[in-house]
């Protein structure tokens, strides 16, 4: 059981590893912080994986784990950041540390996209985020438990909120 | 812009800053068992201090059975379990959740808060029946020349420290909790407005 569990996250990993960091990265931008975001979806996955019957797609389950994580810590900083006076806006927070690629062109077009989803509205960025990771709607709406249409409405939204955050590009 | 080249190219600069990173399972399975451990150690702390009150209150009656100690124990033994009580049922059922979908995952938060919310409020009124029933014994014992002067100043000082602390501890819960109420129904207000133009679109 224990191994079966093991092998099963391990293929979640390799499949859905980069994913799991795009999202993370798209709730938080501090890289220790998103270490931490990461290393507690990460923690989610695995307890969670001996309850999966798969009533729905292995895709939609890790989506729905990582999505809700994500969530708790964006409201967790966001409370934080009213306690703490060091912390006045979580979403302002920018990468403390240099990043080595930066003058890559493909880094700099990742790092300006990146930093304008963290600026949309979280009900905005997680349909984004899942579109972009080539969800399709129905799994989206199955993610977030919400309707198809109510889906393609804020993706639409989204979408024309994150081209006027990108400056219209 | 054609809008699938526009998602496109999103979608390409999206994935270029990828990272793939296999952490080692066994890592995640010790620190699931520490947490696992955490929590049923603090559900079982809870319920030791239950079992511990419940006792010492009989073990105190039975050295000295006096109509007093009598009152003083049926006080103790009722306030521990309806404290305890408390506890199991305001907790209930509210933790495995992570696989649920956001929209129910953000109900369940909601649910949490509340019964936060309510914790606290038992815990002011448990608060305030505790000092009640303790500030005015105290007077009595001393008034009858039961305690010394210094043991009655000591005893009010730590009851007066604890039920500060009890009160910032409240306060501080409280906020935390509704400030999160504050953003999950913010989080549900974006969801609606979009239904409402999905439902009329």
């Amino acid at each position: 059981m224990s191994q079966e569990l093991e092998r099963q996250y391990q293929s979640i990993c390799n499949e859905y590893g980069g994913s799991l960091f795009r999202l993370a990265s798209s709730y938080e931008s501090v890289p220790d912080v998103r270490e931490d975001l990461l290393q507690e979806i990460r923690l989610a996955l695995w307890k969670a994986l001996p309850a999966f019957r798969g009533e729905c797609s292995l895709r939609t389950f890790v989506f729905r784990v990582a999505h809700n994580r994500g969530l708790t810590h964006v409201w967790r900083r966001r409370i934080q950041a009213q306690f703490s006076e060091d912390l006045p806006d979580f979403v302002e927070v920018g990468d403390p540390r240099p990043d080595p690629e930066a003058s890559a062109i493909r880094n700099a077009d990742h790092a300006s996209l990146m930093k304008a989803i963290r600026r949309l509205p979280i009900a905005y960025r997680q349909v984004i985020t899942m579109a972009l990771e080539e969800l399709p709607q129905s799994e989206i709406a199955a993610v977030l438990g919400i309707s198809e249409n109510n889906v393609a409405v804020r993706l639409n939204r989204g979408r024309k909120l994150l081209r006027q955050e990108l400056g219209g590009r | 812009m054609n809008s699938e080249s526009e998602l496109d190219r999103w979608r390409s600069a999206w994935t270029s800053g990828a990272r793939v990173e296999v952490p080692a399972p066994f890592d995640l399975s010790a620190a699931h068992r520490r947490q696992e451990r955490r929590l049923r150690l603090h559900y079982f702390l809870n319920m030791v201090v239950a079992v511990a009150l419940i006792v010492f209150a009989a073990f105190v009656l039975r050295g000295n059975p006096r109509a007093e100690v009598l009152v003083w124990a049926v006080v103790v033994w009722l306030t521990t379990l309806g404290s305890t009580g408390f506890y199991v049922w305001n907790w209930r059922a509210l933790w495995r959740t992570a696989a649920k979908s956001v929209l129910e995952y953000a109900d369940v938060c909601e649910k949490r808060c509340i019964a936060t919310l309510r914790a606290v409020r038992f815990g002011y009124a448990f608060l305030a029946l505790q000092f009640a029933i303790a500030a005015p014994w105290l007077t009595w014992d001393f008034a009858r020349r039961q305690i010394p002067a210094a043991r009655y100043v000591s005893c009010l000082v730590l009851l007066g420290t604890l039920t500060a602390a009890f009160i910032f501890w409240f306060r501080r819960s409280r906020q935390r909790a509704q400030l999160e109420l504050t953003q999950i129904e913010e989080f549900r207000r974006g969801l609606s407005d979009d239904s409402e133009n999905a439902s009329g679109s």
